[in-house]
């Protein structure tokens, strides 16, 4: 890893970086492509296309214009992959290594001392991919009308609920925040942001009802719930299925995503508002083509034929990567390095709030949660799974994280069975049935039932190791393969006992992903019920936490309000010291870095990138950047 | 016999509103519904669902209706001619198998007829030169076929292309004819992609039409009726033809309206693994994310065919062999 | 249709009736010494028999036969390749001497391509013993063993005769442990598919009229209820707390009561026509119960198919778990059965790296294709004209 993932910066200071291009005023040059279309007036000369001042991206080689990019897309809801390849294009982005947030869409910006105003600065001149001008009033729209609406099912940026948004002048973007939000750049900068540059308001309004009075009606009619829907599948960033939509991205969809049209093609947008710097406009690619699979082995297949020219999605495990290796010269690609931001390659949550109460007990037991992470062999499945690659880990945030505390990583790690069995004697469990599984106080077998679903393979590997460890200090580990969905009803209806989920939230994203740091999310399995206390306190399943618990989500709150840095990442320390205590979750091992495929053929692929949800891998790379060697 | 067809024909509009009522139930048994189905998939994907979008929506759809509430709504969409909106492809039911069924029939017709032009003159062939080369190699190679799962066979069918000719056979087009007209290129793109689902469906599908055609023109063969007309000089092919193998297909064509059906699913696994833009990915797909309208039209659908599929075989039957004519009036 | 053909019938069919019979083949022999004799000169049916038996006798006493226990995980050995194998060996004064033995492997990881190479050293030698001490296992769940047919000496050695799978699991002691579901369960289903299609195929046939158009129809309601939402529907219904071996009894027997329907249009057309030939018609007049007619005399005139149908339906039933656990309904670990281990190789990893995981395969089809001609020698030797061949 050659790049410091260092904390994310609250300031402004980054703008020194953000270089506008004056001196190339009139020395663009842009793909041949267009040359036709502009010469048959078609289309503007590239300056009176792009903004008066272009966003100068550094290429790390410049490249050359042409080619077409081929990726998949799995099955129809994959949307994932177009807003991590083509759509990336917030007001603010990350940068590469993500430990900041740079211009992008936004000139520059600036906050208010307690982080409840923050003035974005558009550039003038920015247009659309249909040519008229991209003005404050968009975002606007986008903010007001549509993600605070409560019939809008799409998308919804936490972040901005409750903001308001105004435009003093047609470059200035005005965003007011109900609380202080020490966050809230990184939020925009996050895989939600690009939502709010997402809508042209002069398409998307016509699916609103203060716009157009028939728009209820001619959702219904289609067939959807109602404005909300169609809005969601004309203009939010998942699920947007409509091409004609205008974009601000590179490239422009050319067909409808609608799981039954492949490949689902782009094609430049003439519009495009970055250069690179020697006044190239950008991208480099004419063309996307992502052909739509049903299974992943296709998208294996295919990517060691050399049909795929640039992806990771959904093939970077560690059971395809000696296929990709021996297979590199013949497929004519190569293997390229990212880095993972998961802190865990699996977690293993007990749920605190199980329904029954002989096992809920024994569950929030803090003394039977060690001693089952105590019984668990982590180096054989390293050995097993990772091929020794990796270390054994709790749910903690990375070395790398400046968060990183070694005894929180560590603690109750080592493999050590007698240790485990004294333990689990000490706490009374000495009565066994027949199999040598212990009992219960009421006399049932303690058998902990464990369904993960049949297309992560990992989960399975490690959790057959896991139960054959369990056996040995008298724990039935009953692991079941299940259709995701039903996973997913059992879970969200805390219907399971035991959930297992990779760690996310080891890097740049362990503040706005705490959640196996503490209860405060969807996936937060092992306490859904305390969970609640923070996403929906007037949810009815929410359950009052214990004491330590509900400190813990006090001093997150305060976390998010703190504006001054040294401050919230002080608060955020205090957070996971209670994690740390509280031992809800037992990890398995720190994942090995990732690699995704690419062509030979294609340049500046981007090596050592992190990957992560909320980091949208490769797009903060800039993804026009990318070209292909002829 | 027109009667006769008449009171099935009325049979089976009954048996289609049962149908309907028994797909509907069978579709929402497994827990969850189609939002949180949706979630889930966006979850394994590595994406997080979003939060409230899910109660909203299933307030909309009337996913919190009682169960008889949400069928009865469905049906008198149906009497209408409505067949619903897909949320998982956000489209019209009716849009969407229209998109694809004329692929589905083409495939699924191409390989039945491949499979039965193999397989019943390997059967006859099978019978009559019994425990030849030729017969014992069509017993090894069609039980092969029936024991290695579909999947498999194209997944190694997938590969063994890739390692003798480098490139990835994929779906029914190459990706520059896939959006594009039918013209004399695509014809020629297609039969080179569509050459796999027709193998892994016919090897898949011989051995039994194989070894019941064989095993029945057996039990024919030997009959005194055959050896008289042996024996009185009639000639061999004529004499096999004409009586033995028409006996033996009987018990085949007692199934073969149940081919009907399989333009939507016969294959099902096997489309997926090759992604074959036809309409079994998305009856998988709309299953397993209960896809409520989308599915349950499928289902009703492969119903449907399956109906009218028994009424022809019967009628099939009757026409082959006048004794079950008569069985039938009785 | 000759009267000649319909009259041996009958007289086959009465004979086991009428053990004073005037004239038997050959004096003393019953039909089913008959039908042995002539099985016997089947030669193909013979081995098809032996290998049957031998099938069955291993999975009967799988844990003496296996070499290794099938869920110990091997850490080193991940995917590795099956070992060679020699029966001979030079000894001390340079002679040859039969001394089986596997070469052992230099491992070495692979951190790059992410996996471990496997490399054979002929220097070291690991020998085969005949019941040597090795892991314990618990014999039929009454008793344990420790000393197993074969095995290695010493902890450190290995033996992977067919290779191990991706925990470094021995591949072989897998398959011989997975025989006993497979030859077990799946066939249970079949039997139970096969006698309610015979019997309502043939009473629907039999009878005809309303009873025939009423069972018809609800054959038709079943077929027509495609398979994979039945599945998914049952699954969900089935109890959360069975296991997995439970559930998939349960899916089994569900498997076997829509599996009938096919047989059952099969018999029930050929009944139709059957029951006005003269040899029928016949033995109604002569007084026989309806039971009797189905049973001695229609039924034997397509044994064939329903053979032919049985071993069909053995690698549907033998599949069926790979295919219900596509949906994550089938068998899955712990439990072993030929369609888990076959299941896991359906990636392009094991395709192009492990070919050795098709193994079971291998055995399914060579299962299956015995079956088939076991059933076809007991076709042959039923065959009262075979001979005339």
């Amino acid at each position: 890893m050659t790049r410091h993932v260092g904390r994310l910066c609250l300031s402004t200071a980054v703008l020194a970086l953000a270089a506008g291009a004056p001196a190339l005023a009139n020395g663009y040059t842009q793909a041949p492509m267009l040359d036709a279309r502009v010469d048959a007036g078609e289309l503007p000369p590239a300056e009176e296309r792009m903004p008066a001042e272009p966003l100068q991206l550094e290429a790390p080689e410049v490249g050359t214009y042409g080619g077409t990019w081929r990726s998949t897309l799995k099955g129809n809801n994959d949307e994932g992959w177009i807003r991590r390849s083509a759509n990336y294009e917030p007001l603010v982005s990350y940068t590469f290594g993500w430990d900041g947030v740079v211009p992008n869409i936004a000139q520059s910006w600036d906050v208010n001392e307690d982080a409840t105003r923050f003035t974005f600065h558009l550039r003038e001149g920015h247009k659309w991919s249909d040519g008229t001008p991209f003005t404050a009033e968009d975002v606007v729209f986008a903010i007001n009308d549509v993600i605070n609406s409560d019939s809008f099912p799409g998308e919804r940026p936490p972040a901005l609920l409750g903001a308001t948004a105004s435009a003093p002048d047609a470059q200035t973007v005005v965003i007011d925040l109900p609380v202080p939000h020490s966050l809230f750049l990184e939020q925009m900068a996050s895989v939600a942001g690009p939502q709010v540059v997402h809508m042209q308001k002069a398409f998307c309004s016509q699916f609103h009802p203060d716009y157009n009075p028939d728009a209820e009606k001619n959702a219904t009619d289609a067939g959807l719930s109602g404005w909300g829907e169609a809005m969601m599948l004309n203009c939010g960033v998942r699920r947007n299925r409509n091409a004609e939509r205008p974009t601000l991205a590179a490239w422009i969809q050319q067909v409808d995503y609608d799981g039954i049209n492949t490949p689902v093609s782009f094609a430049r947008n003439p519009y495009y508002f970055k250069v690179d710097q020697d006044g190239n406009q950008l991208p480099y690619i004419d063309t996307l083509s992502m052909t739509q699979v049903e299974d992943a082995n296709s998208i294996v297949l295919m990517g060691i034929a050399g049909e795929i020219d640039f992806t990771n999605r959904h093939i970077d495990n560690v059971a395809n990567k000696p296929v990709f290796f021996d297979n590199q010269k013949k497929g004519d690609y190569k293997i390229y390095d990212t880095i993972v931001a998961d802190m865990n390659t699996a977690i293993i949550q007990l749920n605190l709030n199980y329904d029954d109460d002989g096992f809920r007990e024994l569950f929030q037991n803090k003394d039977f949660r060690i001693a089952l992470s105590h019984g668990i062999d982590r180096q054989e499945i390293i050995d097993v799974v990772y091929a020794g690659l990796g270390e054994p880990y709790q749910a903690a945030p990375r070395p790398e994280s400046p968060f990183y505390d070694e005894e929180l990583a560590k603690q109750y790690t080592e493999w050590d069975p007698d240790l485990a069995n004294r333990m689990l004697d000490g706490i009374g469990l000495t009565e066994r049935n027949g199999d040598g599984i212990r009992l219960l106080p009421d006399g049932r077998p303690i058998s902990i039932r464990i369904d993960t679903t049949t297309d992560l393979g990992t989960y399975l590997d490690i959790l057959e190791l896991v139960a054959l460890h369990w056996e040995e200090i008298g724990i039935d580990l009953d692991v079941r393969k299940a259709e995701r969905s039903y996973v997913y009803e059992q879970k969200d209806n805390n219907r399971h006992m035991a959930h297992v989920w990779k760690g996310d939230g080891g890097l740049g994203d362990a503040m706005l992903d705490s959640r196996y740091y503490l209860p405060m999310h969807d996936e937060s399995a092992f306490a859904l019920r305390w969970a609640m206390n923070w996403k929906d306190p007037n949810n009815a399943t929410r359950q009052d936490p214990p004491e330590e618990v509900a400190r813990q989500l006090d001093l997150y709150k305060k976390m998010y309000e703190a504006a001054d840095p040294a401050e919230r990442d002080e608060l955020f320390r205090q957070v996971l010291e209670i994690t740390r205590d509280q031992f809800y979750t037992i990890g398995v091992s720190l994942p090995p870095s990732s690699y995704g495929i690419a062509s030979n053929a294609m340049g500046n692929i981007p090596e050592n990138q992190p990957h992560a949800w909320i980091y949208p891998n490769p797009g903060p790379m800039n993804t026009s950047l990318l070209f292909k060697r002829q | 016999m027109l009667q006769f067809i008449a009171n099935r024909i009325l049979t089976m509009i009954g048996m289609t509103l049962m149908l309907s009522f028994v797909c509907f139930f069978i579709i929402q048994l497994p827990p969850g519904d189609v939002i949180s189905a949706y979630a889930a998939e966006l979850a394994a994907a590595g994406d997080s669902s979003g939060g409230q979008m899910e109660e909203m929506l299933r307030e909309r759809y009337g996913l919190n209706q009682p169960f008889v509430v949400q069928y009865l709504k469905w049906l008198r969409n149906l009497l209408v001619g409505d067949l619903g909106y897909s949320f998982n492809l956000s489209k019209p039911v009716s849009e969407i198998i229209e998109s694809r069924i004329g692929i589905s029939l083409l495939v699924e017709m191409l390989a039945i007829t491949v499979l039965w032009a193999i397989a019943v003159p390997i059967g006859i062939y099978s019978a009559v030169r019994r425990y030849s080369v030729g017969d014992m190699f069509a017993t090894v190679f069609g039980f092969i076929g029936l024991a290695v799962p579909n999947f498999l066979l194209a997944l190694l069918i997938m590969y063994l292309v890739y390692v003798f000719t480098g490139t990835a056979v994929e779906g029914l087009f190459s990706a520059e004819y896939a959006n594009a007209r039918w013209s004399l290129g695509r014809i020629l793109d297609f039969l080179s992609h569509v050459w796999i689902p027709v193998v892994v469906i016919a090897t898949g599908g011989a051995a039994p039409i194989i070894r019941v055609l064989r095993a029945n023109l057996l039990d024919e063969l030997n009959k005194p009726y055959v050896v008289t007309a042996r024996a009185k000089g009639m000639k061999e092919s004529r004499l096999i033809m004409r009586y033995p193998v028409r006996v033996a297909m009987i018990p085949l064509v007692a199934t073969v309206g149940w081919v009907l059906p399989t333009i939507i699913s016969s294959s099902i696994v096997t489309a997926i693994v090759l992604n074959l833009p036809t309409l079994s990915p998305i009856l998988l797909r709309s299953l397993l994310s209960q896809d409520m309208h989308l599915a349950g039209a499928l289902i009703l659908f492969m119903g449907i065919l399956t109906l009218v599929g028994t009424l022809v075989s019967d009628l099939l039957l009757a026409w082959i062999d006048p004794r079950i004519r008569t069985g039938m009036a009785t | 249709m000759s009267r000649d053909q319909d009259m041996t019938r009958t007289d086959t069919a009465d004979f086991e009736f009428a053990p004073p019979a005037p004239v038997a083949v050959s004096g003393t022999e019953t039909q089913a010494q008959l039908i042995w004799r002539a099985f016997r000169r089947h030669k193909l049916a013979m081995v098809s028999l032996v290998v049957l038996g031998l099938l069955y006798f291993v999975a009967l006493f799988a844990e003496v036969l296996a070499p290794n226990d099938p869920h110990e995980v091997n850490a080193r050995y991940t995917y590795a390749p099956p070992q060679e194998f020699r029966l001979f060996d030079r000894d001390e004064d340079g002679g040859w001497a039969f001394r089986p033995h596997v070469l052992g492997y230099k491992v070495e990881v692979d951190q790059v391509a992410l996996r471990r190479s496997f490399v054979p050293d002929p220097d070291k030698k690991i020998y085969i013993h005949l019941f040597p001490r090795t892991h314990e296992t618990r014999m039929w769940g009454l008793f344990t063993i420790d000393r197993h047919l074969i095995g290695v000496d010493g902890r450190r050695e290995v033996l992977f005769l067919m290779g191990s799978d991706r925990l470094g699991r021995d591949l072989l002691s897998r398959l011989i442990y997975g025989a006993r579901i497979t030859l077990s369960i799946g066939l249970a289903g079949i039997v139970i598919s096969l006698l309610m299609g015979v019997i309502i195929g043939g009473v629907s046939g039999y009878y005809g009229g309303l009873v025939d158009n009423v069972i018809q129809r609800i054959i038709e309601f079943i077929r027509s209820i495609p398979p994979i939402p039945l599945w998914m529907g049952f699954a969900a219904a089935l109890p959360r707390d069975w296991s997995a071996l439970q559930n998939y009894f349960a899916i089994t027997l569900i498997l076997s009561l829509i599996g009938w329907t096919e047989l059952a249009r099969v018999v029930r057309s050929r009944f139709l026509s059957l029951k006005s030939e003269d040899y029928v018609s016949a033995a109604r007049l002569d007084g026989a119960g309806d039971f009797r007619i189905i049973w001695r005399h229609m039924l034997p005139a397509f044994t064939s198919h329903i053979i032919a149908t049985a071993t069909l339906a053995i690698p549907g039933m033998i599949l069926a778990e790979t295919a219900l656990s596509f949906l994550g309904l089938g068998l899955q670990s712990p439990v072993i059965s030929w369609g888990v281990l076959l299941q896991e190789a359906q990636n392009l990893r094991a395709l192009a790296d492990a070919p050795w995981l098709l193994f079971p395969g291998a055995f399914i089809v060579v299962t299956i294709l015995a079956m088939n001609f076991l059933g076809d020698g007991l076709r042959d030797a039923a065959d009262p004209y075979g001979d005339t061949q």
